[in-house]
């Protein structure tokens, strides 16, 4: 396969970083959970195993893979010189020692294994956070674009969602529908979980066998990947005609939401953002719902990885980056209903946001058919 | 990140068959002079601890401590507001969210007296932060690579984990039984069918990949980067049934003769494993079987289990020796036939 424009893009930005930092090398760590720094340097998208890649600034990269099926995947793709090293650190360390006398930054650094770390300084590497980490939040052009047809294909996919949510249907078999429709849309990747029920929910997970009846509160997120890079996008639907309680109750949350997307522009701390949803919450004394007991973050950044700096909190002061794609979502537990979650993707710009969902903000209602 | 069904269910995993694995562990850990061992998890590696636990995070990251005497105890990094759902779905042990999981444990070890000597599976593959906060708390902690030690008592299978793997086993069969009640051969919308069977079916975890053209080479691929299907294409599916992962691999031809083919490779692969003898290495097996069919050529193989983090490993292969297939592995076999590719996996 020819490389994507994508990765020759990243691959250019990479090796004006490592000028600038005066790194020889990045070295770069990745897995099923944590694939971003991965996938930017080296445009592969690992499924299983662990994976490390050295990245020179001459251009040359070398992926490690442990495991042999994703290795004839990476060689099918063709974007790098692609080692089966079911050895991993044995591989790694070698290919570090012949890198000779060099400067290597290695990323993330809290995950990197212990076999190369407790000899950091005799290998020559070092944390190189800061030469990817604003990387992975600023977007440019393309990246932006594959963010918009992620979040095309979010909105399309809650359709999915919401056609499957009748009562009598088991969580899963939800998962099922919407995860079926991804693949056939060739999606290869959507981060998701699930609340089912009334005020007895306190949050989403994944799914354990409940079964929708009428009434019931569903709550989702969908997080579709495109070339690497995700969108989400929260609703909550009912079962049936929703309660004048379950109306009231998402009012709220209709307001924090807006009052959060309105705090949106560059250069802001991510914690004015989240005090404008939290106020929200304050005014109708449901300040005790805005904590840790209840809610974990107030939304967060999105990107090659669906929860990425900065986290959207009141004691999170990190600014907003332009052009950094963040969701902003006021989910939380509502004492009167029960969980509750509403949030969009979107592009942080000098004078606000652009929206990159085009997905009504109401309080979705499922007919129960006869 | 996982996101199919997740639930314990005692008839599946007894807390008996849970008791009696951390008990060989316990034993091998007082003739190795352990004062505890440490399983890290996340979604890449999650096995030691769901066979210990039952639990398999869906997303993040945690530290399992077993000490030398009773029960589990689990720090995560999860949000409290999953602490509910974990409960609900991990039979045994202490569970505890933090954001540093490691920290609270090697404050632990810090306040224990006497020696400490800290085991840990796969210990050069342990985050480095993990271990920075282990040694930065407890220094005078000593961390032993516990791999070994781990690996003898996990290769015993017991009934428990015999029947989690036979039932993923018919959930991948199913699953992929669709290529051939499916009237479409579009690909990608197999892909989505097979998917949606196995999570319907209550598979925790499914990865489907599509080698798209087999006359090209075997590759198995995402779907986003699968281009140009050709006339032969294979599926394979990754299914995880309560923790428990097996694959299934088919090849497909439109052209008939080749279609003929295919099933004739299928069904010599089929007998071996239903006949093959478990004493003797089965690569050398798997040749004479492939013998059979005019034509065909082995071109690679492997042979899979579970033993350490990750839920299957490559144990034996055409790369790096013969070995005999012990139970719920998985054999996968690469075959050239008129030119083009054929490539199967199965349970065993």
């Amino acid at each position: 396969m020819t490389p994507s424009h994508a990765h020759i893009a990243r691959s250019e930005i990479l090796r004006e970083e490592m000028e600038r930092a005066d790194i020889d090398a990045l070295l770069v760590y990745g897995n099923a959970w944590h694939a971003d720094s991965l996938r930017y340097a080296t445009d592969f998208g690992i499924q299983e195993g662990q994976a490390l890649a050295l990245v020179g600034k001459d251009g040359v990269t070398t992926l490690l893979l442990d495991d042999r099926a994703e290795a004839d995947r990476a060689r099918a793709e063709g974007n790098c010189e692609v080692v089966f090293a079911p050895k991993l650190i044995e591989a790694a360390r070698d290919l570090l020692s012949r890198a000779g006398n060099r400067r290597v930054a290695a990323t993330p650094w809290r995950l990197m294994p212990y076999g190369l770390t407790r000899d950091a300084r005799d290998l020559r590497i070092s944390d190189g956070a800061a030469l990817l980490e604003h990387l992975l939040m600023g977007k440019r052009e393309f990246e932006l674009a594959a963010a918009r047809r992620a979040a095309a294909l979010a909105d399309e996919g809650y359709k999915v969602f919401r056609d499957a949510a009748r009562p009598g249907r088991k969580d899963y078999e939800l998962i099922a529908e919407i995860e079926a429709f991804f693949r056939a849309h060739r999606v290869p990747e959507n981060f998701m979980i699930i609340g089912v029920g009334g005020v007895e929910v306190r949050g989403m997970a994944p799914p354990v066998g409940k079964v929708i009846k009428e009434g019931d509160l569903v709550t989702t997120e969908l997080t579709p990947c495109v070339d690497g890079y995700y969108a989400q996008v929260c609703r909550t639907l009912v079962s049936g005609t929703p309660s004048d309680t379950q109306l009231k109750s998402f009012a709220v949350f209709q307001e924090a939401l807006e009052a959060g997307l309105a705090a949106v522009k560059s250069g802001v701390p991510a914690s004015a953002i989240a005090k404008a949803e939290n106020d929200v919450f304050r005014a109708y004394g449901l300040g005790d719902y805005v904590t840790s007991e209840y809610t974990r973050v107030r939304g967060h950044g999105i990107g090659l990885f669906p929860d990425q700096r900065p986290q959207i909190l009141e004691d999170v002061h990190l600014p907003i980056v332009g052009d950094s794609t963040i969701i902003v979502h006021p989910n939380t537990y509502h004492p009167d209903a029960g969980y509750m979650v509403l949030g969009d993707t979107i592009i942080a710009r000098a004078n606000g946001h652009e929206c990159l969902g085009g997905l009504s903000r109401e309080l979705f209602s499922v007919p129960v058919r006869g | 990140m996982r996101r199919g069904y997740y639930g314990w269910d005692e008839s599946e995993l007894p807390l008996a068959a849970l008791a009696a694995r951390r008990a060989r562990l316990q034993t091998a850990m007082a003739g190795a002079r352990l004062d505890g061992l440490a399983f890290y998890t996340n979604i890449a590696r999650p096995a030691a601890v769901s066979w210990l636990t039952g639990f398999t995070p869906y997303w993040s990251e945690g530290l399992l401590f077993v000490g030398r005497v009773g029960e589990p105890e689990f720090a995560t990094a999860l949000s409290k507001r999953v602490a509910e759902w974990m409960r609900a779905v991990t039979p045994v042990g202490a569970l505890l969210t933090t954001p540093k999981p490691a920290e609270y444990f090697a404050k632990r070890l810090a306040n224990a007296s006497g020696p400490r000597r800290l085991g840990v599976l796969e210990l050069d593959m342990l985050p480095g932060g993990q271990a920075a906060e282990i040694l930065a708390v407890a220094p005078d902690v000593e961390l032993v690579d516990a791999t070994d030690l781990f690996r003898a008592a996990r290769l015993q299978r017991d009934d428990a984990e015999l029947g989690l793997f036979a039932h993923g086993a018919v959930i991948a069969r199913e699953a992929l039984a669709h290529i051939d009640s499916s009237a479409s051969r579009d690909a990608f919308a197999l892909v989505g069918a097979i998917e949606k069977s196995a999570r319907d079916a209550r598979a925790e975890d499914v990865q489907v990949t599509l080698a798209p053209d087999l006359a090209r080479d075997a590759s198995f691929m995402r779907v986003d980067r699968a281009e140009a299907v050709g006339e032969s294409f294979a599926i394979r599916a990754s299914i995880a049934y309560k923790s428990t992962w097996v694959r299934r691999a088919r090849s497909v031809s439109t052209d008939a003769a080749l279609a003929s083919r295919f099933a004739a490779l299928e069904g010599a692969l089929d007998t071996l494993i239903a006949r093959h003898d478990p004493t003797r290495p089965i690569g050398a097996q798997l040749a004479n079987a492939l013998h059979a069919v005019p034509g065909a050529s082995l071109k690679g193989w492997t042979l899979e289990d579970c033993r350490g983090s990750y839920p299957l490993e490559i144990v034996a292969g055409e790369e790096i020796g013969d070995a005999t297939a012990g139970a719920c592995s998985i054999l996968t076999v690469h075959a050239l036939i008129n030119g083009v590719n054929w490539i199967a996996s199965r349970p065993i």
